[in-house]
C-alpha cells in the first residue's frame, strides 16, 4: 500500500494520473454510448453499466503513477535536506534572541516616549561617529517632539549653508528641515578616525540587518570577554552577535552612561533598548499608519470578500441549478 | 404558480436598493463616505485601547524642553 506523500513531484504525478484515467474514461464513455440501444427510459443505466466494465483497467494503470509519485518524493526530500540552514556562527555571528518589543504585532504601536530617549542617546553617544542621513529634524515633530522643541534642538547644530547675495558661503544655526549632522566629512575620514573601520550610516539599520532590532540590542549589549582560546587583535573587540566575532566599535553603552532629561534611571539596557526603538522608528516611520490601514483594509476586504461570493452564487445559482438530461437517440 | 415570497428584512432592502439604479448608486457612494468614516472611527478606538501610554500625546515630558528656557 503506497504511503501518502507529499511531494511536489508527488502531487504533479498524482495530478498527471488523475488526468490520464479521466481521459480514458470519457474514451469508455463514448465506447458505451454509441453501443446503447432502444429505449429512453434504460438508456443511462445501460451507459454506466458499459461504462464501468470498459473503465475497470485503470486500477493497473495508476499503479505505475504511485511508483513515480514515490521516487519523485524520495528526490525531493533528499534535495531538501541538503539545504538545511545550518546556521554557521562564524559566517553569521551567534543568533540573536527574539525580545519582547511592544511595537511588535499588527496593533502596536511604537512607544514614543521611548523613541525620545532613544534619540537622546544617539545625538549623546551614537551620533560622535555615526552619521544618519536620511532623518531630519522635522521627522521628529508629531513622533518624539513637538515643533517648538524640535526647533530648539535643530538650533544647536552649524549648517554650511548656499552663497548669500554676495556670492560667500556662510553658517548659520540649524533648522527643522536640515538633516542630522555627519559627524565625518566623508567615508574616508571616517575610516582614518576609526581604524580603518566604517561606522554605517544608521538610517536603515533596523531593516538593513537580519533581524535589524534584536541583532542591534543583542549587538550594543553583547560586549563581553573572549571565551578560551580566540583573541581579537589590538583595536578590535569581542562581540559574539558580529559576523567574525571581531567588531572595531568598543562598547559604548554603559550604566550611567547619559542622563534621560525625564529622569529615568540610565542603565544600560535602557539606553539600549530606547536607541533600538528609536533606530526601528528611523527605518520603519510609517509602521504606525501602515498597520492602522492594514487593519482598515483588511477588514473592509473581508466584508467584500462575503458581498463578491454572494454575488457570484447569486448569479451561478440558475446555472449550477439546471439539470440535464441525456436524450440519445440513434 | 409561485406565490409571492415572503420578504426577509435582507431580501426587501436588496429589492428597494436594486430597483432603480440611481438608488443603487446612490446607497454606494453614501456608503462609502459613511462606512469609512465609521470604519476609521471604530479601529481607531480599537487601537487607542491596545496602545495605551504610548502615543505621541502621552509623552510625559512633553514641551518641557521648551518650558525649561
Amino acid at each position: 500500500m503506497a504511503t501518502r506523500v507529499r511531494s511536489t513531484t508527488g502531487v504533479v504525478a498524482r495530478r498527471l494520473s488523475r488526468v490520464v484515467v479521466f481521459m480514458q474514461e470519457k474514451q469508455a464513455l463514448r465506447t458505451c454510448t454509441t453501443q446503447s440501444t432502444t429505449h429512453h427510459g434504460l438508456e443511462l443505466l445501460q451507459v454506466m453499466k458499459c461504462w464501468q466494465q470498459e473503465a475497470g483497467y485503470k486500477k493497473i494503470a495508476g499503479r505505475g503513477f504511485r511508483l513515480l509519485a514515490l521516487l519523485g518524493a524520495g528526490a525531493t526530500g533528499m534535495l531538501g535536506l541538503s539545504g538545511l540552514a545550518y546556521a554557521d556562527e562564524a559566517e553569521h555571528g551567534l543568533q540573536s534572541p527574539s525580545y519582547p518589543w511592544t511595537h511588535n504585532g499588527i496593533f502596536s504601536s511604537y512607544d514614543h516616549t521611548s523613541i525620545r530617549r532613544g534619540h537622546q542617546v544617539f545625538k549623546q553617544v551614537c551620533a560622535a561617529c555615526h552619521s544618519m542621513n536620511l532623518i531630519a529634524y522635522r521627522d521628529l515633530i508629531g513622533v518624539a517632539y513637538t515643533e517648538d522643541e524640535v526647533k530648539e534642538i535643530a538650533a544647536e547644530i552649524e549648517v554650511q549653508d548656499g552663497p548669500n547675495d554676495e556670492g560667500e558661503m556662510f553658517s548659520r544655526p540649524g533648522k527643522p528641515s536640515d538633516y542630522f549632522p555627519a559627524p565625518y566629512a566623508n567615508e574616508q575620514a571616517a575610516r582614518f578616525s576609526n581604524g580603518g573601520a566604517y561606522p554605517p550610516d544608521l538610517s536603515l539599520i533596523c531593516k538593513a540587518r537580519h533581524n535589524g532590532q534584536n541583532y542591534v540590542f543583542a549587538l550594543l549589549t553583547g560586549y563581553r570577554e573572549p571565551p578560551a582560546g580566540v583573541s581579537v587583535r589590538e583595536g578590535l573587540y569581542y562581540n559574539p552577535y558580529f559576523p567574525g566575532g571581531a567588531i572595531a566599535m568598543p562598547k559604548v553603552i554603559n550604566d550611567g552612561g547619559i542622563e534621560f532629561e525625564d529622569g529615568t534611571p540610565a542603565s544600560a539596557s535602557q539606553m539600549a533598548k530606547d536607541v533600538v526603538s528609536f533606530l526601528t522608528w528611523a527605518a520603519e516611520p510609517e509602521a504606525d499608519e501602515r498597520k492602522l490601514i492594514g487593519a482598515k483594509w483588511i477588514f473592509v476586504g473581508c466584508l467584500l470578500l462575503f458581498q463578491v461570493g454572494h454575488y457570484k452564487r447569486w448569479k451561478w445559482a440558475p446555472i449550477k441549478s439546471r439539470k440535464l438530461v441525456l436524450d440519445v437517440v440513434n | 404558480m409561485d406565490q409571492r415570497r415572503r420578504g426577509g428584512f435582507l431580501d426587501t432592502t436588496v429589492r428597494l436598493l436594486t430597483r432603480r439604479n440611481s438608488v443603487y448608486i446612490a446607497f454606494i457612494l453614501t456608503g462609502a463616505l459613511v462606512g469609512e468614516r465609521v470604519i476609521d472611527y471604530g479601529i481607531n478606538k480599537l487601537w487607542e485601547s491596545r496602545n495605551v501610554g504610548k502615543r505621541f500625546e502621552d509623552i510625559p515630558s512633553l514641551g518641557k524642553k521648551v518650558a525649561e528656557e
